[in-house]
């Protein structure tokens, strides 16, 4: 009960920040840019916070130790992805910063617009984001539901199922609330709550359980096979951590937050610190291996059906080592870890939606602002509801082709900014025809079933499905730009 | 230089081999798992040098 209570307590905080955030350097909450960028204000500290806060989501509590818990070392690839992630970013995001903040641009979409001048490709990218961003709604969902199903377990005869998608509807209600009044600002402030929590928890919990347990030996003696990689998966850990860290700034979401930066300096000194953040990522990895030497921990597992067993394997770890006033703390952190990413993933769906009507004409300047803010109603929405009609296994595999999507739009964004003549009916094609092979591959490798397995065997060994599909798009983008260069030549 | 700098760390993370192994553990825990996080900190350090001696082209 206590747990409960804390709980409860720190959600009121947690929405009241969230309400408050409209005054929060205030601006005029009825321009897009205000509401949807925090009016372009925030400095170094707030702007790591608010894009740890993109990368530190219920997909790294719950998918990440669960692979682990699972599979073993090949999911700690989620350590290189994040460390070679902001690689990328201070490579291309200061260039992308300094086109769109001369140009006020809102989203990578108003880039390709202004770049390449093309309807088709513009709404056909807008559209990918979307796609891309819904199943990773679903993810933080599936990843909240967890939670309260942890905190529920105490009590017994009730319906529990029931309860957590009452709380749940309950808790993405008030986000969608504060969502639609405070915009980026409300999510920046609880991102900042949410982070202290989660860091605490963190750090704590790594000190105290080696400390309580005498190391890691016995974890490791428990499961010997994990103590470092199979060769045989080298060459899968490395395709899974490079396209991962480039597809990373390419969501919506993650554009959304490097845009809000005040200048370009801010926004690569903060990036340049993001990898720091990513040791609270490996300690949550590592709890999926550390679980096996304690044994409340276990027999609380043994409870669940192992199907989901290793969904539970954070939250589970915290309550069966912890005072229930603590675990009160630490599964809200993990609970809004959820909410603020949820947020700022439907803020930047709803800016995608917008270049979409902008570019069917449907909407003018004067209505856009409240036509974004009602839309990330809406992107909250559609994903609770497909959480609420299908098994959560099923949004994780729609997650993973959303990665390889999304990676599809790589060659538009971040080869665009630096290459100023490709082609752009070859980009359109070589993103279509890299979802096709993409889509193809990863049904082929999961014989056409439930999508599981993201590798595909080759002679190097296993890789990730995304880096074929990226060939293929690349070689089409570049032979269709090598064309248009002679054809132009030759003409003149 | 500024890309020099960025390229570093993940070319050490991309050299497996060169840290897939058990020992040297601490407290326990595999060379593997260690060295990978203390290579986070290491990167950091890598792109702070980029951001700061890099030439400024953003």
């Amino acid at each position: 009960m206590v747990s409960i209570t804390v709980f409860v307590i720190l959600f009121i905080v947690f929405s009241y920040l969230g309400l408050k955030g409209k005054d929060f350097r205030a601006g005029d909450l009825d321009l897009l840019h205000e509401w949807a960028l925090g009016g372009q204000k925030f400095g170094a500290w707030l702007l790591w916070f608010l894009i740890g806060a993109d990368l530190f989501t219920a997909y790294t509590f719950i998918a990440v130790p669960s692979g682990l818990f699972a599979k073993g070392p090949v999911f700690f690839f989620a350590v290189p992805y994040v460390a070679m992630g902001f690689g990328v970013a201070l490579a291309v995001m200061p260039k992308f910063f300094a086109i769109s903040k001369e140009k006020c641009h809102i989203t990578a979409v108003d880039f390709i617009k202004d770049r390449y001048n093309s309807k088709a490709l513009a709404i056909t990218i807008a559209i990918v984001g979307i796609l891309a961003e819904l199943p990773y709604i679903a993810l933080q969902i599936v990843g909240m539901k967890v939670v309260l199903a942890t905190l529920l377990m105490q009590f017994k005869g009730i319906n529990q199922n029931l309860l957590n998608e009452i709380s749940l509807s309950i808790a993405f209600l008030i986000l969608s609330w504060f969502t639609y009044k405070s915009g980026l600002r409300g999510a920046t402030l609880t991102a900042v709550l949410k982070d202290f929590l989660i860091l605490g928890t963190v750090l704590i919990l790594i000190v105290y359980i080696p400390l309580h347990y005498h190391g890691f030996y016995e974890a490791f003696n428990i499961k010997k096979e994990y103590a470092s990689l199979n060769p045989k998966l080298i060459s899968a850990y490395i395709s899974l951590s490079l396209m991962s860290a480039l597809a990373l700034f390419l969501y919506p979401h993650a554009i959304t937050g490097c845009l809000s930066s005040s200048d370009v300096k801010v926004l690569k000194k903060s990036i340049a610190f993001l990898p720091v953040y990513g040791i609270g990522l490996a300690i949550l990895a590592l709890f999926g291996v550390l679980i096996y030497e304690v044994k409340p921990a276990m027999d609380m597992l043994n409870h669940i059906p192992p199907a989901a067993r290793g969904s539970f394997v954070v939250p589970v770890l915290i309550t069966s080592t912890m005072p229930q006033w603590f675990s009160g703390v630490a599964l809200l952190g993990i609970f809004i870890g959820g909410l603020v990413p949820a947020s700022i993933m439907a803020i930047a769906s709803s800016n995608l939606m917008v270049n979409i009507l902008r570019e069917l004409k449907l909407s003018n300047p004067s209505n856009e602002t409240k036509l974004a803010k009602w839309f990330s109603f809406l992107f909250k929405l559609i994903p609770l509801m497909f959480v609420f009609l299908v098994p959560p296994t099923f949004a994780i595999a729609l997650q993973l082709i959303g990665g390889i999507i999304i990676l599809q739009t790589l060659p538009s964004i971040f080869l665009g900014l630096f290459i100023k003549n490709l082609n752009k009916e070859s980009l359109l094609v070589g993103l279509l025809a890299g979802i096709v092979v993409g889509i193809y591959e990863l049904e082929a490798v999961n014989h056409f079933g439930l999508i599981q397995n993201v590798l595909m065997p080759t002679s190097f060994g296993p890789i990730f499905i995304g880096v074929v599909a990226l060939g293929v798009n690349l070689f089409i983008v570049s032979i269709g730009s090598i064309f248009q260069y002679i054809f132009r030549k030759s003409s003149r | 230089m500024y890309y020099i700098l960025l390229l570093i760390p993940s070319i050490v993370y991309i050299l497996v081999f060169f840290y897939n192994h058990k020992s040297p553990e601490l407290l326990g825990l595999p060379f593997f798992y260690w060295f990978q996080i203390l290579m986070l900190i290491i990167t950091s350090i890598f792109y702070a040098l980029a951001v700061f001696l890099g030439k400024d082209d953003g």
